[in-house]
């Protein structure tokens, strides 16, 4: 399985992301998911949201959930990049492209790599509240 | 003895006042019984015991993992990526 896991303090422009897309002849599914940060963050307006990694254990459990991935669907690559520091309202902190033969795996894994990066890989949110 | 480094992250920092701290164990302390320890010695962490993740190195280790010099822990509160 290809893959490929960046985090990064720069914007992440989906369309060059999409653009550069590879895949082989055997694939006939491909997945993109993108968070996006929201305005509403318990219950106040933020502008933002500053994001804290403990990098090197984020990669690491990353490669992890990859690794465990690799080994239930048949997925031909992963890409994922993971935005940290600020992110304004309405930019995506998190892009994921899941390629596969076909469209169930593809949702699977993706489905199933964003839940365990919620209860494994450590990185938090700072809401940025208006006003503060 | 053997020393530890243990690194605290997102609020947890201001809980403890600080990024990072160490201490000295016993040889053959277990996490749990350093955990105990950090919790001493920063007692606004208690508050937090149930929802503290707790890794040595890179890893989530098991309560009974038995430190050994050089090692590194890292105590936080829930993941939030995403």
């Amino acid at each position: 399985m290809k893959r490929s896991i960046h985090l990064t303090k720069d914007f992440i422009d989906e369309s060059v992301m999409v653009s550069s897309r590879t895949q082989s002849h055997q694939m006939g599914a491909v997945i993109y998911f993108s968070g996006i940060v929201r305005e509403g963050e318990q219950g106040k307006k933020i502008d933002a949201i500053v994001y804290e990694a403990f990098e090197e254990m984020a990669l690491h459990q990353f490669k992890l959930i990859f690794d465990e991935i690799e080994q239930k669907w048949p997925i031909e690559s992963i890409r994922l990049t993971h935005r940290i520091g600020h992110v304004p309202v309405n930019e995506s902190s998190l892009w994921v492209e899941v390629v596969s033969p076909h469209r169930q795996e593809a949702f699977e894994a993706c489905a199933w790599l964003i839940d365990e990066m919620k209860k494994r890989v450590p990185i938090w949110k700072h809401p940025q509240f208006v006003g503060d | 003895m053997i020393e530890i480094k243990v690194n605290f992250f997102s609020y947890f920092k201001d809980l403890t006042g600080c990024e990072t701290s160490r201490i000295d164990l016993e040889e053959g302390t277990t996490l749990e019984q350093a955990m105990e320890r950090i919790r001493e010695q920063f007692p606004k962490l208690e508050s937090m015991k149930r929802s503290t993740l707790v890794a040595v190195g890179l890893e989530y280790v098991a309560p009974d993992h038995v430190l050994s010099e050089g090692e590194e822990i890292s105590l936080f509160p829930p993941v939030q990526g995403g």
